[in-house]
């Protein structure tokens, strides 16, 4: 880790946070009480900051999601569909399996998987068989899924005694177990982490990784080394699929307990920022993540406490996003490898 | 009905068209500005609250478009001199964007929902008397407003620029920046203009979606600016391609619409449509490249 690579995600931060401040001093009637719940809410006591922590969860898994893509050149611009979608049947199929068993936990994780990776992989295989940038196809994709989960949630699928468009409650035995109540943190935390560990080590350790890092930096090159640059690109676009879907599929059996229609107000697109931030460090995801928590959970204590439109969350976490691959002060040369380009 | 399904495409493509020929400048010049739908959503909003408050559509308009123009320069700005990924920028443009609607609509008009302006100025609309006899040629060549006309007008004036030197030059920088550069081009200069280019017909696109209705909706673009990236990156620097291109995107939401009303598919499929269509035409469109290079891409 360069000089670099340690202030400039520090200097994104300090100036999100410094704009954040002052758009929420402008816009509210009484700055101070805003201001004070907007940044220290989620730290007042043990519920507050568990469900921070919880909120972060899903950030975790989509920025694991975009980093693995990311890690091997491509782009997934569909994870917040592959999220959606894959959750969705992972919840309807959690429906009708035996529950409360660790089995059929795990089973339902994998049609997720396998959901969110066939997402992604369609547009992976359009690249390869018809040069169709993957970039625009995976968001295409997503948004259909996204309605074709919107449909399924609202239509076929949905509890006739729910007030909104959502499924049954799944059986309690099924959902994965509570780490510190009343608060909503729950085991998927572990998990996420774990995979990002997990992750981190096969880039480093492993040939897979080393392939990986040559398919992106190089692909001819790679190519000519004898590297089925094909078979890294479709891998990486399942895996990363995949992992979004297990993403969503984990918040619905940690926190919702059902799909309901929207659950995942752009946790999708954040994972993106969730990666760049710290530079597709797998290893550090999860310091990322807790800080886009951090800002949700903030404004929604803000909007909670003193009624500020949560909005403001998106808008600054846009300004984020623009910051996120900028360089502040810092020499032109040292252009940094890693960062997507 | 089939003509008025036409017409309707016509009017639902000329948006698209708009901001695809922005996004196609700022292709040709090899930096794609994927800022789009966020820069049309913020245009949409101003120029309805322009308007409304200055009595003035043209006034609507014209800040609109100013805005935007400065949005596409603020991408620019980020990507030229802080070295941000303009890929980046551009999501992150188009999320803020999307909270920065909702947050001046709940602070300037204090509501978060759909805004009605009920005193907004009415846009002129252009109509032949001779064309009144003949219900067919009625539908499809008269009562288009100004704003629509503009549009038209634009769309001129866009595939004017590309025979234009500047548009050879745009060409040119995109091509190799290095031999440009080499020839004596002002690269930057040039990059800039383009993304002046972006930035106002995206303003003028976002305002052809809100002024005519009169309304807002946090939602209102809805993934135009998304279809007209596609759009964009298919039509290439043809800006005959990208008309192409987006007239078949506003048939295809014009579909959807009529769809909507008259059958009793689900909503969320109708949304879907112009996407699986626009998908559908893509893949039939590289399939015939490919097919027509006679191997592999």
């Amino acid at each position: 880790m360069t000089h670099r690579k340690v202030l400039s995600p520090i200097f994104t931060v300090v100036v999100a946070f410094l704009i954040c401040a002052v758009i929420l001093g402008a816009t509210s009637r009484q700055p101070r009480e805003t201001l004070r719940w907007f940044f220290l809410g989620p730290f007042s006591n043990l519920y507050y900051f568990g469900n921070m922590l919880a909120a972060s969860v899903p950030l975790i898994f989509t920025g694991l999601a975009a980093c693995i893509a990311f890690s091997a050149g491509v782009f997934n611009l569909g994870l917040e569909g592959q999220y959606y979608f894959g959750a969705i049947v992972g919840t309807i199929i959690a429906l009708s399996v035996p529950t409360s068993r660790l089995s059929s936990t795990l089973f339902v994780l994998v049609v997720s998987f396998s959901v969110g990776g066939l997402l992604s992989l369609a547009s992976a295989l359009l690249k390869l068989e018809f040069g169709f940038s993957e970039l625009i196809s995976s968001f295409m994709i997503g948004q259909i899924f996204i309605y074709v989960g919107d449909f399924m949630l609202n239509g076929p699928f949905r509890d006739p005694e729910a007030a909104l468009a959502a499924t049954r409650y799944l059986d309690e035995g099924i959902g994965l177990a509570k780490i510190l109540p009343p608060s909503n943190l729950h085991v998927g935390y572990v998990i996420g982490l774990t995979l990002c560990l997990v992750f981190h080590f096969v880039r480093k350790h492993s040939v897979m990784g080393y392939e990986f890092k040559t398919v992106k930096e190089n692909p001819r090159f790679a190519k000519i080394h004898g590297i089925k640059v094909e078979k890294i690109w479709l891998l990486a676009m399942l895996l990363s699929g995949g992992v979004a879907a297990v993403g969503g599929m984990v918040e619905i059996l940690g926190v919702y307990g059902r799909a309901v229609r929207g659950f995942s107000h752009g946790n999708g697109f954040n994972g993106i920022a969730v990666s760049l931030l710290v530079r597709n460090d797998p290893a550090l995801i999860f310091l990322s993540a807790l800080f886009f928590a951090y800002l949700e959970s903030g404004g929604e204590i803000a909007s909670l406490m003193v009624q500020t439109p949560p909005e403001i969350v998106r808008l600054v976490q846009g300004i984020v996003f623009c910051l996120v691959t900028a360089e502040f002060l810092f020499r032109r040369s040292e252009r940094d490898a890693d960062s997507v380009a | 009905m089939l003509t008025q399904l036409l017409r309707s495409s016509i009017s639902s493509a000329l948006p698209i068209l708009v901001a695809a020929l922005g996004a196609s400048f700022t292709q040709t010049v090899g930096k794609l500005n994927i800022a789009i739908e966020g820069t049309m959503l913020t245009s949409c909003f101003v120029s309805v609250y322009v308007a409304a408050r200055s009595n003035s559509w043209l006034l609507g308009v014209t800040i609109a478009m100013i805005l935007s123009c400065l949005m596409s320069l603020f991408v620019w700005f980020l990507h030229r001199y802080l070295r941000a990924d303009i890929f980046v920028v551009g999501l992150g443009v188009n999320v803020a964007a999307s909270g920065l609607v909702v947050l001046l609509s709940s602070i300037l008009l204090g509501s978060k929902g759909t805004i009605f302006f009920e005193e907004i100025p009415k846009i002129p609309v252009l109509r032949f008397e001779a064309l009144q006899r003949n219900e067919t040629l009625r539908t499809l060549l008269s009562d288009y407003s100004v704003l629509e006309l503009v549009a038209m007008f634009v769309v001129f004036l866009s595939w004017l620029i590309t025979k234009t030197p500047l548009g050879l030059r745009m060409r040119a920088v995109g091509k190799n920046e290095s031999v440009a550069r080499q020839l004596g081009l002002n690269v930057d200069g040039i990059r800039i203009s383009s993304f002046v280019f972006c930035g106002l017909l995206c303003g003028l696109a976002g305002s052809m979606l809100s002024l005519p209705l009169g309304l807002f909706v946090a939602g209102m673009t809805n993934n135009r600016g998304w279809l007209a990236l596609v759009a964009a990156v298919l039509g290439g620097e043809n800006p005959l391609g990208v008309l192409g291109v987006s007239l078949t995107l506003g048939f295809s939401v014009a579909l959807s619409h009529r769809l909507q009303l008259f059958t009793a598919l689900p909503a969320e499929i109708v949304l879907s449509i112009p996407l699986i269509l626009t998908l559908c035409v893509v893949l039939i469109y590289n399939v015939l490249k490919i097919g027509e290079k006679g191997g592999s891409p």
